[in-house]
């Protein structure tokens, strides 16, 4: 093998780069934020770690008459009553197939306590702010307003959803009519 | 023995929804009458049509009001350990007058209602 003229790196060059690798890893003074990160069929959610007290396994959910049906009852939470509300149906998604293998999140915002029945938890994991970009143009303007920013985790773009917001608005009647096809 | 705190209500079920009213608000119940209008309609409930009903007489701010309610009445003793506030989402969205808690039980959940509110 003959040296190429000039292209490739040197030794030194290679070595200065990994080095440089590795400060990017060990730079712990950039804050950190910690992500729930679930799906709704193929898309890929998150909401701020701060926000969710607990994953609770699928439990036997109290039907409750007179609710809408994006509120799917309560749950007994060792001796504590906490609603579940279905997060497909607040974002405009179809209903899911079965509850098998979904999750109840349990969230809590400055002043409401709700459970969020999701399709599944992928991980929760901590990632750098700098990587939470503004949300893509091209999201549609009803769901924009309901999202913090997007980060690509595990190779699948994550939209991290504002939770204060989402419980706002459901809370005024806003649900349901936001579509999952953007 | 431990005395558990417990409310004496009247309990009653409509289309597998159970409820209770706290029974210092009912003054009476009878077999038949007149009454001022169905449970379900005052918690804009969808009626039962369950046979026979009774006549409760609620008392509001002092005033007696009678309401026909369907199925079996019966008047029980409900643990104040078991009585929670509505959640927040649900007091927010539930489109029932006059519900004022939630008790759960072992299989299922009882909707407490305040007849003042209704």
């Amino acid at each position: 093998m003959t040296a190429g003229a000039g292209a490739d790196p040197t030794l030194d060059q290679i070595l200065e780069a990994h080095r440089g690798e590795a400060r990017a890893i060990i730079n712990v003074d950039e804050p950190l934020i910690k992500l729930v990160v679930f799906t709704l069929g193929r898309d890929w959610f998150a909401f701020l770690g701060e926000k969710v007290k607990e994953v609770l396994p699928d439990s036997p959910v109290f039907y409750l008459p007179g609710c809408p049906q994006s509120l799917e009852g309560v749950i007994n939470v060792r001796g504590d009553i906490e609603s579940v509300v279905n997060l497909r149906a607040v974002l405009g998604y179809p209903p899911g197939p079965d509850h098998q293998n979904s999750r109840i999140l349990l969230c809590q915002t400055a002043d409401m306590r709700s459970g969020l029945r999701v399709d599944a938890v992928e991980e929760v994991t901590d990632v750098v702010q700098s990587r939470l970009q503004p949300p893509p143009h091209t999201i549609a303007e009803s769901r924009k307003l309901l999202v913090l920013g997007i980060v690509h985790f595990a190779g699948q773009l994550v939209t991290v959803l504002d939770l204060e917001r989402i419980f706002t608005d459901y809370r005024g009647g806003l649900d349901g009519g936001r579509t999952g096809d953007d | 023995m431990i005395d558990v705190a417990s409310i004496p209500v009247v309990r009653f079920c409509i289309a597998g929804v159970r409820l209770a009213i706290p029974a210092g608000a009912v003054a009476a119940m009878a077999l038949e009458g007149e009454a001022a209008g169905s449970v379900e309609d005052l918690l804009g409930l969808a009626p039962d049509g369950k046979t026979p009903s009774r006549i409760l007489t609620l008392r509001i701010h002092g005033a007696d009001t009678n309401i026909r309610v369907p199925g079996e009445v019966t008047m029980r003793d409900l643990p104040v350990d078991a009585i929670h506030p509505l959640p927040d989402l649900v007091r927010a969205r539930i489109g029932l007058r006059g519900v004022a808690a939630l008790a759960l039980e072992d299989d299922g959940v009882i909707l407490v209602i305040d007849p003042t509110k209704l």
